[in-house]
C-alpha cells in the first residue's frame, strides 16, 4: 500500500515543494494543520536533489554517462522511507557514471553507500570505522531492506 | 574486433585522472575532507587520462579540463585499478592522447577503493 509520503513524493520531478506547500495551507489552513504535516527535512532535500539530478542530460559527467533514470530515483525515496528515522542524517544523493542514484553517509565512523540502478537493483556497501578489524559489508539487493537495520541504527544514536 | 588487452604499457605507478561533476564531490566528515564519490567510478568503460603520456606531449593535467570548467579532477594509480581485477588499457583519440580505459565490472568494493585511493589533482571551488 502506497504510504502517503510516497504518494506525496510521486511526482517529485515535476513538483517545486515550496509552493505546493503553500498553495495547499493558504487554501486550506484547518486541513495543512491537521493532515498536511510539513515534508521531513530528509525528503525535502532528497526531492529536491533527486529533481536536479533527472535534469541533467546523457553525457553529463563530460564522458558518456546516460541522463539519471526516474525509476532509480524513485526507488531510492522508496528506501529511504523505509528506512529513514526522526534523527537519521540526511544522506548525500549523488549521481552515478550508470545513471543510477547513490545515497551517502559518511559520518559518526560510519561508511554507507546504496547505489540504485533501478527498482530492486540496489547495491550496499556499509562500514563501521570503529570496528577497523571487520570486514565492509558489500551485498546486491532487490526488496529486501533489512540489511540496512545496522547501520541506520547507528547512524540514528551513535 | 580483438578483445581489449591490457598490455601494460601504462605502467602501474602511472597516475590516471579521471573528471569528477560537482554533484560527485562529497563531504567525507569521517575523513574530514570533500573527496570523490565512488558513484564517479562505476563506469565498466571507464575513460581516464594517463598523465605520463600527457607529459610525454609537454601537457599536464590542465588539458584534461580543458572544455570542462566546474569539473574537478581526481588521480590515482593504475596500480590501484590493476589490483582490483582491472584491465587498464591505452585507447588514443584524434583529440586526446592520453585518453585510457579502465575496463571491468566495479562493484560497491571496488569503486570505493578507486574514491578512496583518489587525490584532488584540481579540486574546484564549491
Amino acid at each position: 500500500m502506497a504510504t502517503a509520503a510516497s504518494a506525496r513524493s510521486r511526482d517529485f520531478y515535476e513538483m517545486d515543494t515550496s509552493v505546493v506547500r503553500t498553495t495547499r495551507r493558504s487554501n486550506f489552513p484547518n486541513f495543512a494543520r491537521h493532515y498536511d504535516a510539513p515534508e521531513r527535512k530528509w525528503e525535502v532535500e532528497v526531492v529536491q536533489a533527486l529533481a536536479r539530478l533527472v535534469k541533467m542530460p546523457a553525457g553529463w559527467d563530460s564522458y558518456n554517462a546516460p541522463q539519471i533514470k526516474r525509476d532509480a530515483g524513485h526507488f531510492a525515496l522508496e528506501i529511504l522511507q523505509a528506512i529513514m528515522r526522526a534523527r537519521t542524517p540526511v544522506p548525500q544523493v549523488v549521481p552515478s557514471a550508470e545513471g543510477g542514484v547513490q545515497l551517502e553517509w559518511h559520518e559518526k565512523g560510519i561508511d554507507l553507500e546504496l547505489h540504485v540502478t533501478a527498482p530492486y537493483q540496489w547495491e550496499l556497501w556499509f562500514r563501521d570505522l570503529q570496528e577497523p578489524n571487520a570486514e565492509p559489508t558489500s551485498l546486491e539487493l532487490t526488496d529486501d531492506f533489512s540489511a540496512l537495520k545496522r547501520p541506520i541504527s547507528l547512524l540514528t544514536t551513535r | 574486433m580483438p578483445p581489449d588487452v591490457d598490455d601494460g604499457s601504462i605502467a602501474d605507478d602511472a597516475d590516471l585522472l579521471r573528471r569528477i561533476h560537482p554533484e560527485q564531490v562529497v563531504d567525507d566528515k569521517n575523513l574530514g575532507k570533500t573527496r570523490p564519490s565512488s558513484a564517479a567510478f562505476k563506469d565498466p568503460t571507464m575513460s581516464v587520462d594517463a598523465e605520463p603520456i600527457l607529459h610525454h606531449y609537454r601537457l599536464d593535467w590542465t588539458f584534461s579540463l580543458r572544455g570542462h570548467s566546474g569539473y574537478s579532477l581526481a588521480r590515482f594509480r593504475a596500480g590501484a585499478a590493476r589490483e582490483k581485477g582491472l584491465a587498464v588499457i591505452h585507447k588514443p583519440e584524434s583529440n586526446n592522447p592520453a585518453h585510457t580505459e579502465v575496463i571491468g565490472k566495479k562493484t560497491g568494493s571496488i569503486a570505493k577503493h578507486l574514491a578512496t585511493v583518489s587525490t584532488w589533482a584540481h579540486l574546484e571551488s564549491q
